[in-house]
């Protein structure tokens, strides 16, 4: 039976992640024995559990394991493996609170989190969930907390940064896989922080501190020393107010504004809204890549039809705005991420293998793009052809919008620039797209110049 | 909006003053607290300086709780409490 180990589990001695014949499954090590059965015992795994705050699990009885097994789990599967660096604002917030409150619950079971990296929550209908079931370790009166320097570098640092600097520099933690740096972070911080209590400490002073002991010269000294449970308890509350205080307003980006201004007619959008749900019908996909999402007012027909969702888009507030009404209305079947379609998030960490690309985690058998087609063909020169080739790697199935010159918007973004673009017609793009695709269905919007086609991949079996 | 834009700037400044009394207080509990040798099960490194911000920032949370406590009974006393003074630090805590 193959056992094929997960690419990213590798740091923690504790077990594994590996694939069986399409499942996922995790290990538990001999060594991790003993904080397994307390986690399972204690009472800790089913509060968590009942609160939807930890992945459940079942054990399976049929896996032989290697040398070190000890246990082996499989537990409730995630819908689509989200990065930290695809997750708006109030995710990544989210996600760090959640881990915060867990620490606070695990402790009340003499328990305490091993780490606190952000790459142990992912969101599972529509919430976040911690899934590193083998992070729990046993807690003795008197531990500090491991995990504090990893939740300042993985949540803390990004938030404070995107907060109070720019919205952008979550991009950090593409390039730092183990969170931004403290010293990188507190050099890119507005001065003004200093008069945020909070910050300081768990910022500046934490970044000065370890640069003072990184020489390690007084390690021994410093292991040596404890740290009362209710102290542990009153980091862990501060870091909690001081992750829920950070905010960030979606607002003054290029997209959040879209539906407002006037781009469609209200009649056009009334009829390009029932050709999705018609097609979508047609096809009914399991799961949805919204590409060009906005806020998510296509996602939403698509959820309703029963499919799950992944709503990207471009636009730090477009995604902000569409979580938001992920969380405010218990949407259970969406999930907004930051994407840039023409830079997508690469294969990071080890071997580079250890965080997948984008383009390496599609599980969707459709892929709506809409009013996106003229973005990357004109404003980003992306050849029709290259754009049909990438959506063919992602779905067989596409419903896509084509945008003629004629259309305003189009017409705005060849105002300032030459038009390079003699194929850009109708003609152009079918011919383009045939290489890959069969044209289903093509119905032309009314009271628009736009046309929507239903489209399915050639050689896909698509019955 | 002045007003209230003051009594921010006042609670800011006296946060920053509180700071440097409590930092005296955070070094004095974390060189003084017990020794004892352990070995806390860790496959990440703590870190030695994240581990002596995490006493510090403990003792102040704790000062900060404690003052917070004492600073309403007196104003209770006075019968200065007003709507709004209890719980900022907490309130997101039971969302």
């Amino acid at each position: 039976m193959s056992r094929e180990r997960h690419e990213a589990s590798f740091r923690d001695p504790s077990g594994f992640v590996f694939q069986r014949n399409g499942a996922i499954l995790r290990q538990v090590n001999q060594q991790y024995a003993s904080e397994y059965e307390q986690l399972m015992s204690s009472g800790l795994y089913e509060a968590l559990v009942s609160k939807r705050w930890l992945i459940p699990h079942e054990e399976v009885t049929d896996d032989p394991g290697d040398a070190e097994h000890f246990r082996t789990l499989r537990p409730e599967r995630i819908d689509f493996i989200s990065q930290p660096y695809e997750w708006s604002f109030s995710q990544l917030q989210d996600a760090a609170l959640l881990t915060l409150r867990i620490q606070r619950e695990a402790l009340a079971f003499d328990m305490t989190l091993r780490d606190a990296s952000a790459y142990n929550v992912q969101f599972q209908h529509g919430r976040p969930i911690f899934i590193d079931t083998l992070s729990f370790g046993h807690y003795r009166e008197g531990d500090p907390w491991v995990g504090y320097r990893q939740f300042c570098q993985h949540f803390l640092a990004p938030l404070a940064l995107m907060s109070r600097r720019d919205i952008r520099l979550q991009r950090l933690l593409v390039t730092h896989i183990d969170g931004i740096p403290l010293d990188l972070a507190v050099s890119l911080l507005p001065r003004r922080t200093w008069l945020n209590l909070s910050l300081t400490m768990h910022l500046w002073m934490h970044a000065r501190f370890q640069r003072r002991f990184e020489g390690g010269g007084e390690q021994a000294a410093a292991q040596t020393r404890t740290l009362a449970k209710s102290a542990h308890l009153n980091l862990i509350r501060a870091l909690e107010g001081t992750v829920g205080k950070l905010d960030w307003q979606p607002q003054g980006t290029e997209w959040a504004d879209y539906y407002r201004g006037d781009s469609y007619e209200e009649d056009a959008l009334e009829h390009k809204q029932e050709l999705v749900e018609k097609f979508l019908s047609q096809i009914s996909p399991s799961h949805v890549w919204d590409l060009g999402a906005n806020t998510g007012v296509y996602s939403r027909i698509a959820s309703k039809l029963g499919a799950r969702v992944c709503s990207f888009d471009v636009d730090p507030a477009c995604v902000e705005r569409n979580y938001r009404e992920v969380r405010a209305n218990g949407e259970e079947a969406i999930l907004p991420l930051l994407l840039d379609l023409v830079n997508p998030s690469p294969s990071i960490g080890w071997a580079n293998r250890e965080r997948r690309a984008l383009v390496d985690r599609s599980n969707a058998d459709a892929i709506l793009a809409l009013a996106l087609i003229h973005h990357l063909a004109i404003s980003n020169n992306v050849p029709l052809s290259h754009i049909s080739r990438l959506l063919a790697d992602l779905s067989e199935h596409l419903i896509i919008e084509f945008v003629p010159k004629s259309d305003a918007k189009v017409r705005t973004l060849l105002a300032t620039r030459e038009d390079i673009f003699p194929n850009y017609t109708r003609a152009g793009f079918e011919a383009a797209f045939r290489a890959d695709w069969t044209i289903a269905e093509a119905v032309d919007i009314q009271g628009s110049e736009r046309t929507l086609y239903r489209l399915e991949r050639r050689g896909s079996d698509t019955d | 909006m002045i007003d209230s834009q003051f009594s921010h700037d006042f609670k800011r400044a006296r946060r920053l003053a509180l700071l440097v009394a409590f930092l005296v207080a955070g070094f004095a509990t974390a060189a003084s607290a017990e020794s004892e040798v352990r070995s806390v099960l860790a496959y990440i490194d703590p870190g030695t300086g994240s581990f002596l911000v995490q006493a510090l920032v403990a003792a102040v949370a704790g000062i900060a709780v404690t003052s917070r406590m004492y600073w309403s009974k007196i104003k209770g006393f006075l019968g200065l409490a007003s709507e709004g003074d209890e719980g900022e630090e907490s309130s997101r805590d039971d969302e």
